[in-house]
């Protein structure tokens, strides 16, 4: 295939079993179809996947994906989608992460990096344009993965060839279902990831290199980025500059929409307690930002007896606070700083942990300590989870596991969507979001379901969604899966007057395509359907796109959505509708038809 | 005018909003039954100008704020009517998290 300015025109594929490495080229317009980040990899997990797999077994691939922007002078754009079979969920799984390790590891020269396989002990893999080869982890085994990152850069970089590095905790090495792959403390952070990189027994991955990719049109490029950056400091993102995103929880909770107590309320009394000026206590926070980034959203919180600080964002905020029903900010602070060095995703592990305190409360199980406000017993389950001991063995495997094994009638209270644990925003109070939940086809998720959007908007009342949601959801998840493959950062949605003609115009000067936003839209739906197909292919049925039963059978009783609950046939109807706007069969399958017309036969 | 009262419409600021008017709620409006959401807007930035400089364009919201009535329906249009004993109440259009 000749090659398309923007990339380096194929893919790595490592076997860590044998310890080898091919190139493989793309084939004709995949790209163009597929364009990167979590759309491209769609395509390379469907096709590196023969079969239904284990997703920690040998033959389950690790994906590790760049995009055409990185390495642009466009803001935002150095990210990179990690992607696998869920071990969590059972079903296709893309994670994002930023800043330095897209940049170098689009520097190796490939557009993706493919692991299968497993090593025979713990290992770091170094890729560079010269090669793979495959080091000892042995001396890092049982690090955190910010401990594993520095030690790897620091032996690596001794040659001065600017080595990034991506790691896993100890939960990953303990293949927690929702442990993270982390870099430079920047999370790919749900369905578990990093269990995955631990079944390989690859603690680390680090990347280097001096091969640049061409752009289409530089002088055009330059000065929409410089553009772009100058809309990146207005009024869109200002919230994100100044307060970062936990400021959401005291409007969440205004609204009665602050998931608390495991979903039992969507008001939590003592939300002003964990207020960003509470969560300062006697100093600053601090700012940063990731690589090539100019909003600057990372809000870094000082830690109570300690130098150091944790990055606060208000989905570790609301899990390991109201959730728990924790008010103390410093154990919040804590937690979320345990989560950080363990490698956990925070939004399951305050979710399993929520879920095992109710349980705790109804007597279903006999857990010291652990009910909901004690901020000791929370600090003390995330280690337990982390090294997978005692009960924190059973809430490793996430919450619909747990209530498999408490029974007791506790999956009607275990908070996720097909495995998947809820994000913070509570599915009565937004109904939209609701539906993004139930048909996502990675489980409950607000990254690539952006429809807390339209309840945030005029075109619905937000607790009584009627037909009038579904364009809208369709069109948001539209806008996330593009902005997830091109890959920006969803803070710049603002920025657009035209979402899709502003990234239109954004690949025209990388790619040098003429992409029409009428092309965009047609691959945006290309790829959600590839991840349905893909999710068919592991065992999908229909009955997995919904909510658990209490966001039907329980009423919320206090706050400014009391009254609100879900009507079970009223979701149904709206993803059927989903599902025909989809262009697939009612219950969710996808036609041969549909499929020759996107491609994907 | 300022400070809670039973008349009047309380306008209530979160985020941005509540940063550049310093201050996490206004009533305006006393002594008014009815009005338009726009003047509900102009007469709390004629209390507040660090709200008028920023989050306000005349009687209109700027972008990136959003205006929701009683934390039930979001709105930015100024022509919405609002009661006496209504909430206003201010916040920041985009609620990702």
């Amino acid at each position: 295939m000749a090659s398309v300015p923007g990339y380096h025109g194929g893919y790595l594929r490592i076997d860590l079993t044998d310890r080898t490495s091919q190139r493989v080229v793309w084939p004709e317009g995949v790209l163009r179809r597929f364009i990167g980040g979590a759309g491209l990899g769609a395509w390379v997990l469907r096709h590196e996947t023969a079969g239904e797999i284990d997703p920690l077994g040998d033959q389950a691939p690790l994906v590790f994906v760049f995009s055409p922007l990185v390495g642009s002078p466009l803001t935002t754009s150095a990210k990179f989608a990690v992607l696998s079979k869920s071990p969590l969920t059972g079903r296709i799984n893309d994670s994002l992460s930023s800043s330095h390790f897209a940049i170098a590891g689009k520097r190796t020269g490939h557009d993706a990096i493919v692991i299968v396989g497993s090593a025979e002990g713990p290992t770091t893999v170094v890729v560079t344009p010269d090669g793979v080869r495959f080091e000892s982890a042995e001396s890092e085994w049982g690090l955190s993965s910010r401990e594993t990152g520095e030690r790897v850069k620091q032996r690596l970089n001794a040659a001065g060839e600017g080595f990034q590095v991506a790691a896993i905790g100890p939960a990953g090495e303990r293949l927690v279902r929702y442990a993270t792959i982390s870099h430079d403390a920047r999370h790919a952070g749900r369905g578990g990831l990093g269990a995955v990189m631990g079944s390989k027994r690859v603690k680390a991955i680090a990347v280097a290199g001096d091969r640049r990719v061409e752009f289409a049109d530089p002088g055009r490029l330059l000065e929409i980025s410089k553009d772009l950056s100058k809309r990146s400091l207005g009024p869109a993102t200002a919230k994100y500059r100044e307060l970062g995103t936990v400021d959401n929880l005291v409007t969440f909770n205004r609204l009665g929409s602050l998931p608390t107590r495991n979903f039992q309320a969507g008001v939590f009394e003592e939300a002003a307690s964990l207020a960003p000026e509470s969560l300062e206590a006697d100093r600053d926070r601090t700012r940063a930002s990731c690589a090539a980034c100019t909003i600057g959203c990372e809000h870094i919180f000082p830690l109570a007896d300690s130098d150091g600080g944790v990055r606060m964002e208000y989905e570790n905020l609301f899990a390991l606070g109201p959730l728990c029903g924790v008010s103390d900010p410093q154990s919040v602070l804590a937690a979320s700083h345990r989560c950080d060095e363990l490698g956990l995703d925070t939004i399951s592990t305050g979710a399993s942990i929520a879920f095992a305190m109710e349980c705790a409360e109804r007597g279903l199980v006999e857990i010291p300590g652990l009910r909901f406000g004690e901020g000791e017993a929370l600090l003390r389950m995330i280690d337990d989870i982390g090294h997978r001991r005692d009960w924190g063995d059973m809430l490793a495997d996430g919450t619909r596991a747990a209530a498999e094994r408490i029974g007791g009638g506790s999956h009607a209270f275990a908070p996720h969507v097909k495995g998947l644990e809820i994000p913070g925003y509570e599915p009565r109070a937004m109904q939209a979001m609701a539906l993004g939940f139930a048909v996502g086809t990675r489980g409950a998720d607000h990254n690539r379901s952006g429809a807390y959007e339209v309840d945030f908007s005029p075109d619905v009342d937000r607790i009584d969604a009627g037909p009038e949601t579904i364009e809208p959801v369709v069109r948001v998840e539209d806008e996330a899966v593009l902005m997830d493959s091109l890959i920006l950062c969803k803070f710049l949605r603002g920025v657009f007057e035209d979402r899709v003609a502003g990234m239109a115009e954004l690949l025209k000067p990388v790619t040098g395509w003429d992409v029409t936003s009428e092309e965009l839209i047609e691959t945006a739906g290309r790829i959600v359907t590839a991840k349905k197909v893909y999710n068919i292919a592991q065992g999908w049925t229909p009955s997995e796109d919904t909510l658990p039963p209490r966001f039907f059978e329980e009423t919320l009783v206090e706050g400014e959505s009391a009254g609100a609950r879900l009507d079970r046939d009223q979701l149904s109807a709206q993803v059927e509708a989903y599902n025909l706007l989809r262009g697939w069969t009612a219950e969710g399958y996808v036609t041969d038809e549909r499929l020759a017309e996107l491609g994907l036969a | 005018m300022s400070g809670e009262t039973a008349n009047g419409v309380t306008v209530e600021f979160f985020g941005i909003a509540r940063r550049r008017a310093g201050r996490t709620r206004i009533v305006v409006c006393e002594g008014t039954e009815s009005t338009r959401l726009g003047d509900v807007l102009l007469a709390a930035a004629a209390e507040l100008p660090g709200l008028s400089r920023e989050c306000l364009d005349g009687s209109r919201l700027r972008e990136g704020y959003l205006a929701n009535i009683n934390a039930r329906r979001f709105t930015s249009d100024p022509d919405v009517l609002v009661q006496a004993g209504d909430h206003v109440l201010l916040l920041s259009a985009d609620a990702g998290g």
